[in-house]
């Protein structure tokens, strides 16, 4: 089986679908609490060190076939 | 949440059974080619390190649900430690029904094990002193459950197990607000369901700004031991 049949869309909606239910992320109770509805943030996600990082199924599946 | 309630029979055929299929067990195509279909196996599973094992009831669920008639004796109970070279279980039944799931059983075995024996080493570190060992919610996606309870096994405790559990304000909600005084007080005054309530705070002059309002946990993030053992004074312990 190649490495772009492993990742599907459909694999990567069900399981982020699975982890977010398993962290109850729709019912982040200090969120829900605490923050602004209407605030709008702007983040970035910074290296903490060097590594690879795949930022999306087209480059992991090009780097990997 | 208790170690029975992450944990459940339905659970674990749930979870084996998924990995059973991410296997392709049933379609295992070198044992169906190979061996003797009527062939009876009887195997040893030995331990290859000194640790705590866990995950037994994994293992069995995925043994039978290959063959209902595989047998597996348990050597060991679930959390005891074992040494290098100990018999942890014994499986007997037709080979072809061994080969499909043993990858699968010692998988689970080796994850839970692993970690119950690493959360093991560190409980056995800190024993002397007032501290316990407690996990995060930093776990492999969908593993969660397992992770928690292997941490338990081990000694260790678990934190919240997910976003609803308890009100845990941290530093990004403390970034966003950029008050964490009125942070706290508001989670105070609208915790209307009795949520446990847990402040993380990054340095001493947060603590102190909090160190007056009535919340159940505090969680010193990053600190070095010396802002640590400032931190517990300051707390009265």
């Amino acid at each position: 089986m190649s490495k772009s049949k492993l990742i599907t869309s459909g694999y990567i909606k069900s399981i982020v679908g699975a982890s977010l239910f398993e962290d109850q992320a729709q019912k982040d109770i200090t969120t829900d609490l605490l923050v602004n509805k209407s605030s709008i943030t702007s983040a970035k996600i910074i290296a903490n060190e060097d590594g690879i990082i795949v930022l999306n199924k087209k480059e992991y599946i090009e780097k990997v076939a | 949440m208790s170690k029975s309630k992450l944990i459940t029979s339905g659970y674990i055929k749930s979870i084996v059974g998924a990995s059973l299929f991410e296997d392709q067990a049933q379609k295992d195509i070198t044992t169906d080619l190979l061996v003797n279909k009527s062939s009876i196996t009887s195997a040893k599973i030995i331990a290859n390190e000194n640790g705590i094992i866990g995950g037994l009831d994994f293992a069995d669920e995925a043994f039978k649900q290959i063959d209902k008639k595989t047998k597996l004796k348990k050597k060991f109970q679930e959390g005891s430690a074992i040494k290098k070279g100990d018999i942890i279980a014994e499986i007997k039944g037709l080979t072809g029904s061994i080969l499909k799931s043993e990858r699968t059983a010692i998988n689970f075995l080796g994850l839970i094990s692993g970690i119950a024996t690493k959360t093991h080493y560190y409980v056995n570190l800190v024993k002397e002193y007032k501290t316990k060992i407690c996990c995060t919610r930093k776990t492999l996606p969908t593993l969660r459950a397992i992770q928690k309870y292997a941490v338990t096994l081990g000694g260790g405790t678990n934190n919240r197990f997910n976003l609803f559990d308890e009100i845990f304000i941290k530093d990004n909600h403390i970034s966003a607000s950029q008050n964490i005084f009125d942070l706290v007080q508001n989670a105070l005054r609208l915790n209307r369901s009795g949520k446990v309530i847990t402040v993380e705070v990054d340095t001493l002059s947060q603590l102190e700004t909090i160190q007056s309002l009535n919340f159940n946990r505090l969680l010193l993030d990053n600190m070095k031991p010396d802002e640590i053992k400032k931190a517990l004074s300051m707390v009265g312990n």
